[in-house]
Parts: C-alpha cells; sequence; structure tokens
C-alpha cells in the first residue's frame, strides 16, 4: 500500500515539482487549491494524487523553493498557504528547460527518426 | 526536547492542513448540490488513507536523502536476492580480497606495527656496534660506559646478556630455561614493574650478590601453580640456590618470547678494559622530543671520539634504530612482500567488481538517463550507487573479517617459531579500522568507473538505446579493466614462480648429511657440576654407550653444534706447509667437538682416513678432521692424511686423520663455512647435542633416550628434542611460509583472472550477437567466428601479459634478496606464467565462443 505512493513520487517527483512550481507562480494558495488548479489547468487530465501532493510540498518547502503562512479564513480556520520563493522561481525556469530536453527526448522515442536504424 | 516539540507542533500543523483540504473538498461537493453525507464519503474515498498520506508527508521533513537512502537500501537489498549469483561473486571476491589483506596486516600490525607492551615504548631504541668485518654487532660493556657517561640525547641506557640459560633442577623433572642477564635498571627504562615482588637492585649487579632470579609469568604458573608465595623461595639453578625476588606480568616478554628468567647482570670489572668484547645488547630511552636521527648523529659524534681515544676503536661505529623496528628485525621484508601480494589480490578483486558493476549500469542506463532527466542530481546518483552496492559490501567485508580471525589461528600454526612477537597477532582494533578503510577505499575504486561512466551518458542517445559508440566507449573501459588484472595477475604469478622456484632448489641442495631417521636434543652440562673437561667428556660417554644399548638404536653420537643451526661464532686454523714455510691460515670455519659416531650417525661421508675412535682420547695424539673444502685449500692436489693443523699460533698442533664430506652449518641458503672436528676427550664442550639414528619413527625414541639422560643424572635436562627432518624443515619455515601464502594469493587471483576474462567476453558475446548473426548470414564459417571472439579474449590477455611481465621484472628486483639459486630473470618462471595465462584465457573464453557459434542467424536478427 505504502510503496504504491512511493513509487509515484519517484516517477513523477521532477514533473509533479515543476508543475506545483509552475502553480504557484500567480499566487499564493492552499494545498487543495493547488490541486484543484492542476486539474483545472490540465483539462482534468491530470488529477494528483493527494499522497503525492502533500509529500512534493513538505519537500519543496523544505528544500526552500516554495514556502509556507499560516492565515485565518473567513470562517475561522487556520489555513497554511504556500508561495514562490526566490530560489523556488529559478528553479521553475530551470526545471522547465529541463522538461523541453525531455520532452525532445520523449519525442525521439516515440517519433523515432529514419536514419541509423538497420 | 525541543525537537519533540517541534515534531508535534509540525503533526498538528499537518493534521489541520489535511482537515482542511477535506473541509474544503466537502464545501465545494455541497455546493454543487450533493448531500453533505454522500460528499464527505466521496472526499474521504478519493482523498484515500488519510493516516498513510500523513506518514509519506511526514517522511519528507526527517530529510529526503535519508528516506531516499532508505529506499536505495532496500533496493539494494533486493537486487541482492533477485541476483544470487551477481551477489554471491561480488560477496566472495569482497571476502576473499578483504579477508587476505585483513589476515595479513594483522600479522604485519602485531609484528612490525603495533607498540611494544612497554611505557612509552616509541622513544625506546636499540643500539648497535658497527665494525668494517661485521654490520650488527653487540655493545661493549665499555663502550655502553663511554656512551653513557657522553649522550646527551638518552634518558637512560642498559645493557644486557640476551642469553643466559639455566638447568632448573630440584622439585620435579629437571629442565632447562632459557634466561637473560639484565641490570637494576632496565625494568624502570622499559617503565614495567615487576607484578609479584620486586626488581633487581643494583648492589644485586655486583658479582657475588647475583643469586637472586626473577620469574617469567608463564613458569610462575607453570611450575610453581601461581604461587603467590614464590617469593623468598630457594630454587636450584646450574645447582646453586637462587632466591626468587620477583615475577613479571604476562606481557612482560623481554628479549624474546622465550625468555622465562631474568637474573642480575654482573661485569667483571677486567671487561671495562677490553673495548672490544662486543657481547652485550644496548637499549636506551631518548629524552622527549629528541628523534632517533639526532640519537644516530651523537653516537657517531661519540664514535669518532673513542675512535681517537683508543687505536682499536677505529672504523668502529654505532647504530641505532627503534626498538619496535629491532624486534621485528629480518623479518619485516617477507611481510611487507605478503601484503604487497595480498593488496595485488584485492586490486585485482577489485578489477573484476568494476568490471560486473559496469555490466549492471550498462543494463540500466535508460533507468539512469530517465532519472537524469526526472531531475536527479549526480549526487543522488552516487548516494543511490553506493547504497545499492552497500548491503553487498558490508556482507563481503563482514565475511572477509571473519574468514581472517579464523584463518589467523592457522595461519599462526604455518608461521615460524622464531617470528618474534607472533602471540600479539590477533583482528584487534586497529587491524578492524584498517580494513574498514580498506572498504571505503575498494567501494571507492570499485564505483569510480560506474559512476564516471554514468555521468558521461548520453541522455538522447541513450534513451534511444540505438547508439553503439557509447558501448563501445564503455568496452574499451572494460577491455582496460581485464588488461591490468591480466598485467597484475602475471605479477603475482611471476612473484609466487619465484619464490617456489626458489624453495625447490633449496629443498635440491644437498646439505651434506641424511636427515632422515635421526632424532636430536640438546644438553647443557653444568660447569659447577662437571668442572673439569674429562668429566664432561666422561659424562657424554656413559651417556651415549647407554643409547646404544636401546634397542632400534643403530647409532649415537654428540656434537657441539648442529648442522643448520644458525649463525654463530667463526674461528680460524693454522696449516702446516711443506717446504719450511709459514704455516698458512685459513678463516671463517666452524670447529666442531664431535664423539666418534657423530659423523656416521648424521652419514657423512668419510673421503679419506677414517672417524674417531674410542682410542682418541685424552693421553693420545691429537687428531682432528677436516671437511674436503679445508683438505682442498690447505693442501691442494696432496694427501692431507697425517698433516698437521691448530687452531692458534700458541694452540698444539692435530694429525689430520681423516678427511669428510662438506655440510652446510649455518642454513642451507649458504655455504661459507669451513669445518674441522676435534675429537670430544681432546676438546671437551658443555653445550652438546646428542642424535641418533634409528630405522623407526625417531619420535618412539624421545622417552627413551630422556630416561637414560635421567638415570645417569636426575638433575641433568635436555631440550630443543627435535628430528633431524625437524630441524631442516624449521631452517625454512619462514621461506615456506611465505612461498605457501604468496602462492595462495597467485592460484587465487589466477581464478579472479579468469571470471573477469569470461566475464567481459561473455557480455561481448552477448552484445555482438546480432553482428554474429549478421556475419553467419553471410557465410562466415564457424572456425571464423570461434577465432574472432577467442582472439578478442587472447588479444586482451597478451596485452596484459606484456604489461605484467614489464612490472615482474621491476618486481624480481625487489623480490631479489628473497630468491635463491635461480636469477631474477628466470626463464621458466618467466616462459610458464604467460603461456598458463594464455591457457587461463583460453579456457575462460572458450564457453562464451562455443555460445557464439552456436547462434542462430535468424534469431539473431530478430533480437534487440
Amino acid at each position: 500500500m505504502k510503496r504504491r505512493y512511493e513509487n509515484r513520487i519517484e516517477l513523477l517527483q521532477g514533473t509533479l515539482d515543476l508543475i506545483i512550481l509552475q502553480t504557484l507562480q500567480w499566487g499564493p494558495r492552499h494545498g487543495y487549491g493547488i490541486g484543484q488548479a492542476i486539474r483545472n489547468g490540465s483539462s482534468d487530465v491530470l488529477q494528483v494524487d493527494t499522497g503525492s501532493l502533500y509529500p512534493a510540498l513538505h519537500r519543496l518547502e523544505r528544500k526552500k523553493w516554495i514556502k509556507a503562512e499560516w492565515t485565518v479564513s473567513e470562517n475561522k480556520q487556520q489555513v497554511k498557504t504556500y508561495q514562490l520563493t526566490a530560489t523556488g522561481k529559478k528553479q521553475l525556469a530551470h526545471e522547465r528547460s529541463n522538461w523541453d530536453k525531455l520532452s525532445e527526448a520523449m519525442a525521439g522515442i516515440l517519433h523515432p527518426a529514419r536514419e541509423g536504424e538497420q | 526536547m525541543s525537537f519533540w516539540k517541534s515534531r508535534k507542533r509540525k503533526d498538528d500543523e499537518l493534521e489541520t492542513e489535511i482537515q482542511h483540504h477535506i473541509e474544503l473538498a466537502i464545501r465545494e461537493r455541497v455546493e454543487r448540490g450533493e448531500s453533505p453525507e454522500e460528499a464527505r464519503a466521496k472526499v474521504l474515498r478519493e482523498f484515500g488513507n488519510v493516516a498513510l498520506v500523513q506518514e509519506v508527508t511526514r517522511e519528507m521533513w526527517t530529510g529526503a536523502s535519508l528516506a531516499l537512502l532508505i529506499q536505495d537500501l532496500r533496493f539494494g537489498l533486493r537486487m541482492l536476492l533477485k541476483s544470487p549469483g551477481f551477489s554471491l561473486v561480488v560477496i566472495l571476491t569482497l571476502a576473499l580480497g578483504i579477508g587476505a589483506t585483513t589476515a595479513i596486516f594483522s600479522v604485519v600490525y602485531g609484528v612490525v606495527l603495533r607498540p611494544l607492551p612497554f611505557g612509552d615504548s616509541e622513544r625506546l631504541v636499540a643500539i648497535w656496534t658497527h665494525t668494517p668485518q661485521v654490520d650488527r654487532l653487540p655493545v661493549a660493556a665499555a663502550d655502553h660506559r663511554d656512551i653513557k657517561e657522553q649522550n646527551t640525547v638518552f634518558e637512560d641506557i642498559a645493557i644486557l646478556r640476551a642469553s643466559a640459560n639455566y638447568n632448573l633442577s630440584g622439585d620435579g623433572q629437571p629442565e632447562w630455561l632459557q634466561g637473560s642477564s639484565i641490570p637494576a635498571n632496565l625494568f624502570p627504562l622499559l617503565k614495567v614493574e615487576a607484578a609479584l615482588g620486586r626488581n633487581f637492585t643494583p648492589e644485586e649487579n655486583q658479582p657475588g650478590r647475583d643469586q637472586e632470579v626473577i620469574l617469567s609469568h608463564a613458569l610462575w604458573q607453570r611450575r610453581y601453580g601461581s604461587d603467590p608465595n614464590v617469593i623468598g623461595k630457594n630454587i636450584r639453578l646450574e645447582n646453586m640456590p637462587y632466591t626468587v625476588v620477583g615475577v613479571m606480568g604476562p606481557n612482560f616478554q623481554y628479549p624474546n618470547r622465550e625468555t622465562q628468567i631474568w637474573t642480575p647482570l654482573t661485569i667483571n670489572p677486567a671487561d671495562f678494559q677490553t673495548h672490544t668484547g662486543y657481547g652485550h645488547l644496548a637499549i636506551a630511552r631518548l629524552r622527549p622530543g629528541v628523534t632517533v636521527a639526532q640519537a644516530q648523529n651523537e653516537l657517531t659524534t661519540i664514535a669518532a671520539r673513542l675512535a681517537q681515544q683508543y687505536p682499536v676503536k677505529q672504523f668502529v661505529t654505532f647504530g641505532v634504530e627503534s626498538l619496535r623496528e629491532n624486534v621485528a628485525g629480518s623479518t619485516v621484508k617477507p611481510l611487507v612482500t605478503l601484503l604487497a601480494a595480498s593488496f595485488g589480490l584485492l586490486l585485482i578483486g577489485c578489477c573484476n567488481l568494476a568490471n560486473l558493476l559496469l555490466t549492471r549500469t550498462l543494463t540500466r542506463n535508460r533507468e539512469t538517463a530517465v532519472r537524469t532527466a526526472l531531475g536527479a542530481s549526480h549526487l543522488q546518483l552516487l548516494v543511490q550507487g553506493v547504497a545499492e552496492l552497500f548491503p553487498l559490501l558490508s556482507i563481503g567485508a563482514i565475511l572477509g573479517l571473519v574468514a581472517a580471525s579464523l584463518s589467523i589461528k592457522s595461519l599462526l600454526r604455518l608461521m615460524p617459531t622464531t617470528l618474534p612477537r607472533a602471540d600479539e597477532i590477533s583482528v584487534n582494533l586497529p587491524v578492524m579500522l584498517f580494513s574498514v578503510g580498506l572498504l571505503i577505499v575498494t567501494a571507492a575504486l570499485v564505483l569510480i568507473i560506474p559512476l564516471h561512466q554514468m555521468r558521461r551518458a548520453d541522455l538522447v542517445s541513450t534513451l534511444r538505446q540505438v547508439s553503439r559508440t557509447a558501448t563501445s566507449n564503455k568496452a574499451r573501459i572494460r577491455n582496460l579493466l581485464v588488461v591490468s588484472q591480466v598485467a597484475l595477475t602475471v605479477m603475482l604469478l611471476t612473484g609466487a614462480g619465484l619464490l617456489i622456484r626458489s624453495f625447490a632448489a633449496l629443498k635440491d641442495i644437498d646439505p651434506g648429511f641424511r636427515s632422515r631417521g635421526v632424532l636430536s636434543m640438546r644438553l647443557a652440562i653444568p660447569r659447577n657440576k662437571y668442572k673439569e673437561d674429562p668429566k664432561v667428556a666422561a659424562l657424554c660417554q656413559s651417556i651415549l654407550e647407554r643409547v646404544r644399548a636401546l634397542p632400534a638404536v643403530e647409532s649415537a653420537g654428540m656434537g657441539n653444534r648442529l648442522p643448520l643451526s644458525g649463525p654463530s661464532g667463526l674461528s680460524t686454523i693454522e696449516f702446516e706447509r711443506s717446504g719450511g714455510l709459514e704455516p698458512g691460515s685459513l678463516s671463517a670455519t666452524d670447529d666442531t667437538t664431535i664423539t666418534p659416531d657423530y659423523l656416521r650417525t648424521m652419514n657423512i661421508p668419510l673421503l679419506r682416513g677414517r672417524f674417531f675412535t674410542e682410542q682418541d682420547n685424552m693421553d693420545s695424539p691429537m687428531v682432528a678432521i677436516l671437511d674436503e673444502e679445508v683438505a682442498r685449500r690447505a693442501w691442494p692436489g696432496e694427501n692431507p692424511i697425517g698433516r698437521r693443523v691448530r687452531s692458534g699460533p700458541t694452540s698444539p698442533w692435530a694429525e689430520v686423520v681423516g678427511v669428510v664430506g662438506h655440510i652446510r652449518h649455518e642454513k642451507l641458503e649458504t655455504d661459507e663455512r669451513l669445518q674441522i672436528y676435534w675429537n670430544y676427550w681432546q676438546r671437551a664442550r658443555d653445550r652438546m647435542s646428542l642424535v641418533v639414528r634409528t630405522s623407526v619413527d625417531p619420535h618412539s625414541l624421545v622417552s627413551p633416550l630422556l630416561n637414560v639422560i635421567q638415570s645417569i643424572d636426575a638433575d641433568q635436562p635436555a631440550f630443543a628434542v627435535r628430528t633431524m627432518n625437524e630441524v631442516v624443515d624449521q631452517s625454512l619455515s619462514l621461506r615456506w611460509f611465505n612461498t605457501f601464502v604468496v602462492s595462495l594469493f597467485a592460484g587465487s587471483s589466477l581464478l579472479l583472472a579468469v571470471i573477469g576474462i569470461y566475464g567481459v567476453i561473455a557480455w561481448n558475446v552477448k552484445q555482438q550477437t546480432r553482428e554474429i548473426g549478421v556475419r553467419v548470414a553471410l557465410g562466415a564459417s564457424r572456425r571464423a567466428v570461434l577465432m574472432m571472439v577467442l582472439g578478442k579474449g587472447l588479444r586482451m590477455t597478451a596485452v596484459g601479459i606484456v604489461l605484467g611481465a614489464l612490472g615482474s621484472f621491476v618486481l624480481a628486483r625487489f623480490l631479489r634478496s628473497l630468491l635463491f639459486g635461480i636469477n631474477q630473470t628466470d626463464p621458466y618462471t618467466f616462459l610458464a606464467v604467460p603461456s598458463l595465462l594464455i591457457v587461463a584465457a583460453a579456457l575462460a573464453c572458450l564457453l562464451p565462443a562455443l555460445r557464439a557459434i552456436s547462434v542462430d542467424p535468424v534469431t539473431a536478427l530478430r533480437c534487440e
């Protein structure tokens, strides 16, 4: 059971980080909001498991790419919101270029060039 | 405290965060029109196991690296179980390498490196005399006095007589004890104290006051049942009463581990007058901060001053070295050779491991590339690499350590008994630290190449996995590893070959006597009981008469020195020359006192004349027997029988009655000592060895012989009871040990090299399946395919052999002093080793080659 989550984190780690950073680019959000934003932003194609989302948020916080703040909502509830840090912004740019490389590579696999085949 | 507080707070915060998430999700669903109950159920199902999400999230706090590390470790364990063949090879290779190195290092550490069990022992030094004739001599009492007065570098300096041995009698069996005469300042200088009783006082170092002894712990336990009241007890040494004043602790063994008793050293005042009585061990304690080099300078200055003062001291100098090195002595070089061999073995194992891991990284390249693409850093890959290997490495290392500590016991049995400090050898903390360091270095060596490859992995091409360039680049590194492995193996095998050939050459040496079927034992005849020479000779005669009467005894004799019993003092003889010339002289002779049957018992052949008989005695004319060498040098081409020899200008002439074969008297390796034999009635000696030849097992004669001696003199012990075969073997024991262990290592390294070659060739064949298929499809014959695979393996081996042979020439120069009877470029060894490796490599390639020729072109082309 636990391994299921772990495997997902491992496989999606880089990608999920990128998506979270991207989502926070437009301003602070709480965990639920980030999940919804990803879902909406991908037209319901990507559904982020909470078992991946929260570990990812806490890991990114630990890496100081995002920072958390506690606020009080209109119905007097404690709410934890996340926002990008300066390093987070830099990391976002870096991860984006990485992603471009990977998608190029994936394209190479999925649509193999005709040269070189024997 | 604060850690737990903050942990608790974070837990609460996570709880709040997740509750908030769930509430928001429910609210949204309710707003869309679902009933609150329905919404809650759906949200919870969607969310999954809350506790699990919390747990997984919490892992992030403790540090991603730790969680990943654990994951990698687990992965490593899984890999271990999944590919047991791979794991077994890694573990065994490592266990072999680490085990061999640890075992040998524990010997080197115990014998050479471990601080001596004395207080502040690194400041202790040994001093010796250097004369133009002899490199290392003990120190003269007068020199000791002068150095003590004139130096500024030593806190204190002491001289002792290293061997002052005694026959112990009374209360029980008489026995012979190795002892040492020591001054009162020795124990304070070594910073040791008696465990029981006291040290000697300076007054007891005066002649006449010296009837006191200190016992070793072992003797006290063995003979006196650890009696605490032994202090003050009277014991009989050489039939004289001595009082026990002290017992040493169990760890005190000085000057060697056989020393069982210490008596006060007394120096005859006359000894201070002669400056050439080099008879004492000298040890000193350096003042704090003084180095050995400074002490050497000071001693050189003092020697120069003494040389001006006394004419006899011209060209005489002093040497100094740390006491630890001094004790280790000549064992250092053979031990270092062994350590180097074990390192070679470990290195060869490392090549195999690196190659195995390289194969694995190659097969897992895709995974690595994906990980890199997903943002795994090189550091993460490194950690992953180490963590995955960790279970294998630690199992291998632990196995190696266990094997080492188990094998030390058998190693110790094989080791020469003369090895100093052998009982200090064990797998102790410093040895374990060494092994851990070794493991780290090994892991680094093994991982460095695969990791380097990973770094260079070209993302796009690896993901496509159609490129051959990356693969061939790696193939080059794998080949390089095999080449170095072969080169190292050639060096180890050559070293072993040279040692084996030396050993065989030594075994082929004819020592000049027949050791089979001869039992020997030594007697130290006390002079205060047998004062005059005839009494000594009479004792020998009566023992021999009774021994000859024993059943199964073919012949029996005595001589004062057994063959192959190591170095001893040499003398000079003069020989009569015809034509009125002055007597000539021959130096470096061994003069041995023997009874009539000694030469017959030792089977030393009579070449001319006769042996001694019972008719040669005190009243008959002086007689001598020469070996063929003396006869040839003194009277070349002439009959020596009837000629005369003497031991010095003032000694009486003796008539030569016989010429016998020459023997190796000191050791098998050297043959420089000339031999002359004197008759025991005419030149008695009180240290004699009894030798008995028998047709039955010589060991069966031990107790009958001891009984004979006991029945003649109940106080007379016999010791060093050995067959002559054992005497020969013991003289070769260090060499045998060395040869045996190096050969063992060389054999193991050959095995590792074969595995290495096999691995690489098999992998190559697998990679080339398609190519081979194409070749076969295009009409290549099986023979061509076979030659292709074999040729590849043999080419690598050949390069390795050439490099290894070059290295071996250098190695052989280092080994030169350990070789015997062969050239350091021994053609047999230098031909046999490459041939052996070629055959081994061909065998290693054969299996993959056979697999290659069985490739079916159709399947081969379909694969990949």
